[in-house]
């Protein structure tokens, strides 16, 4: 059982900020929490009680492992808080911005098309930018580390490309009439790296491995699941609304269709909807 | 715990530091003494013991070193230094002088 009391520990440490001082207390605590084992099994006690006994007599470590950051943290959960929200501010600020090419340009008729295709480089960046700021902001006094910011740059780059894809459309066929299958092809080849570049990022997120099958593990595991399944759901939803905003300023812009595009929010919402239920039946 | 939780946490410092004085010890051995002292009336959660152990580190009452092992993990052991004496033996003559005070309410 010895290994098994070193993985409970190593899971509740598992969102804690690394460092040698976390890694000290943390191997401090199993070894003790050995020995006690150790003590319960040579006094007669069974595996399983003995386990459950250790376990249940760790009480609630999350304080003292939020106490174990160094002050010099606080510092650098400011900054970090202020980029992200320096990097939020920025991508609002481009959104309005990305309006500005098609305004100008709308004026030399010919260029329309370049005029958009502007509108959807800016309005990418500025998405990826916002996904990147939220994903590496700290949440509950705790810092993004490396592993979690490689993921929201790979998710960012993912997004900003699948709205990139829109722009070989918009530029080629308005221009060259008989090119629509290249512009087609090459919108697909976008989005499709796109999509191989986002569901690498969320397959290498480490899963939970059950050590046996009691039931025990298995509750653990659901509950390190449960973390995961509810981010992704949401990562997910919010991507459609925002694709949402994007095809509806994209369609008025390029089609002038004000009046029914409106609908477009609607099917929104019941495609987030479906996409939650999907979640929750998954389960 | 059966016995008033406030009462003992209030005293979990200077509960550690009475095993400190007299000798040199680590986090199980502390835990086993106090719950055998008590006949298993107190058993502390780990959560309670090591955040004392940080505690009273930063406050300079208490050391630590990494002492050889047997069995092969190091185990972590704590000294008591000169302040945590001091410490320990003010928290002491407090202690029995509330002690006092309150009997006299209660007899």
């Amino acid at each position: 059982m010895y290994r098994q009391i070193r993985e409970y520990v190593e899971s509740l440490f598992a969102n804690a900020p690394p460092s040698a001082k976390m890694t000290d207390l943390k191997e401090e605590i199993i070894t003790n929490l050995n020995d006690k084992y150790t003590d319960l099994i040579s006094n007669g006690m069974g595996e399983e009680q003995a386990y459950n006994r250790v376990i249940a007599g760790i009480g609630d470590i999350d304080e003292l492992i939020s106490s174990q950051g160094s002050p010099v943290d606080y510092a650098e959960v400011e900054r970090q808080n202020k980029r992200s929200a320096f990097l939020t501010a920025l991508a609002i600020g481009l959104y309005v911005f990305s309006l500005i090419p098609v305004l100008i340009l709308d004026s030399f008729g010919f260029l329309e098309d370049i005029g958009a295709a502007l509108m959807f480089l800016i309005v990418g960046v500025a998405t990826g930018l916002i996904i990147y700021a939220n994903s590496v902001r700290p949440k509950r006094g705790m810092l993004a580390d490396e592993a979690q910011k490689k993921r929201a740059r790979t998710m960012s780059l993912a997004v900003s490309m699948y709205i990139f894809a829109i722009i070989p459309p918009v530029l080629i066929s308005s221009r060259f009439r008989g090119l629509d299958n290249l512009s087609a092809i090459l919108m697909f080849l976008i989005a499709g790296i796109a999509t191989v570049i986002l569901i690498y990022s969320v397959m290498s997120k480490p899963k939970y491995v059950k050590t046996d099958d009691t039931i025990v593990e298995e509750f653990k595991q659901w509950q390190y699941e449960q973390k995961n399944v509810h981010t992704t759901c949401h990562t997910i939803q919010t991507i459609i609304w925002i694709l949402t905003v994007v095809l509806y300023i994209a369609i008025n812009f390029l089609l002038g269709a004000w009046a029914v595009s409106w609908l477009l929010f609607v099917i929104a919402a019941v495609i987030n909807k479906i996409i939650r239920l999907c979640f929750e039946l998954a389960e | 715990m059966s016995i008033a939780s406030d009462l003992i946490r209030g005293n979990t410092d200077m509960i550690i530091l009475s095993h400190l004085v007299k000798r040199d010890s680590y986090g199980y051995e502390i835990n086993k003494s106090i719950s055998e002292n008590t006949n298993y009336e107190l058993e502390l959660k780990e959560a309670t013991l090591y955040s004392a152990f940080r505690r009273l580190e930063a406050a300079g009452m208490i050391t630590s070193y990494w002492g050889d092992q047997t069995t092969g993990a190091r185990r972590r052991y704590y000294t008591i230094t000169p302040a945590g004496r001091g410490y320990y033996e003010q928290s002491v003559n407090e202690w029995r002088k509330a002690k006092q005070l309150i009997d006299r309410f209660v007899q």
